[in-house]
């Protein structure tokens, strides 16, 4: 695993470059609308970045071979018509995330990632398995700049 | 509780209904387990501390809450008015309060005891 823990080492994966896109799968169980507002337009909600129970929110790279087609085809079409969230490398570290890679050859090599925060202190940073209710909050703000990319059913 | 009961106003507490409705709904329709991709069930330990809480809350005047389901199984419920509040709940960690204020402006905590969750809803509906 890329990445790793302790004073000296590189915690953000610098694979995933500068100003790149990456992709979040959104259910539709994390974009609703207020059912106090009838026809009230669907929103991202936090759940989206909510992550395994050991804190993996799954990423993937946009690469060459990363399209809507491929998404539909992983995993036997487990996520077929999935909703995609698309956002910038850069807004997501500034929002105070690292990128840590995670293979999976279903996604093919260098292209499947998971978010971390980083906690520890600056002379012996350490990644965080999960992300907090503010950094949930913060990503949700940056994909409702947006439309998603691909709305889920 | 004699300020809980003067700020009642009647409607008979829908929000408590729904609550559940929906809670039932995610259990009978989501996978148990947990994955890095997909949203999952509230297990019960989950659903137990999500009850606890909404016990808590006396108040009938609440809007409708989202109720949002994670991948590891963790539940979120959420009112949205000029001011947001959630609380989170985890299948493995100590429930959590996300304050998200008009401006922008973020506030978290965990949820540590029973008068919390009542006076976060008094901030939720006092705006």
């Amino acid at each position: 695993m890329a990445g790793g823990v302790g004073s000296g080492v590189v915690l953000d994966d610098q694979r995933v470059r500068p100003s790149e896109k990456i992709w979040r799968l959104i259910f539709s169980h994390w974009f609703i609308a207020d059912p106090n507002i009838p026809n009230s337009p669907r929103m991202l909600q936090e759940q989206a970045f909510s992550g395994d129970v050991s804190g993996d929110v799954s990423i993937v790279r946009v690469l060459p071979h990363m399209t809507e087609q491929f998404v539909d085809s992983v995993y036997s079409g487990k996520f077929k018509g999935c909703g995609i969230l698309e956002l910038n490398a850069d807004d997501v570290r500034k929002a105070g995330l690292v990128f840590e890679y995670d293979h999976d050859p279903e996604w093919r090599q260098d292209t499947h990632f998971v978010l971390r925060r980083v906690g520890g202190t600056v002379q012996q940073p350490q990644l965080q398995k999960k992300l907090n209710s503010t950094q949930k909050a913060e990503l949700v703000r940056l994909a409702c700049a947006q439309p998603l990319r691909r709305e889920p059913p | 509780m004699g300020t809980f009961s003067l700020l009642r106003r009647g409607g008979g507490g829908g929000w408590r209904t729904y609550f559940e409705t929906q809670l039932a709904k995610l259990q009978k329709e989501l996978p148990s387990g947990s994955d890095s991709w997909s949203p999952h069930s509230p297990p019960e330990n989950v659903v137990r501390v999500a009850r606890e809480i909404i016990s808590h809350i006396e108040r009938d005047d609440l809007p409708l809450p989202l109720m949002i389901p994670g991948s590891d199984g963790s539940l979120q419920i959420k009112w949205r008015r000029i001011r947001e509040l959630s609380f989170f709940v985890f299948p493995d960690a100590a429930p959590e309060f996300l304050q998200v204020f008009p401006d922008g402006q973020i506030a978290q905590g965990l949820l540590t005891n029973d008068q919390q969750a009542p006076s976060l809803i008094n901030w939720l509906l006092a705006a």
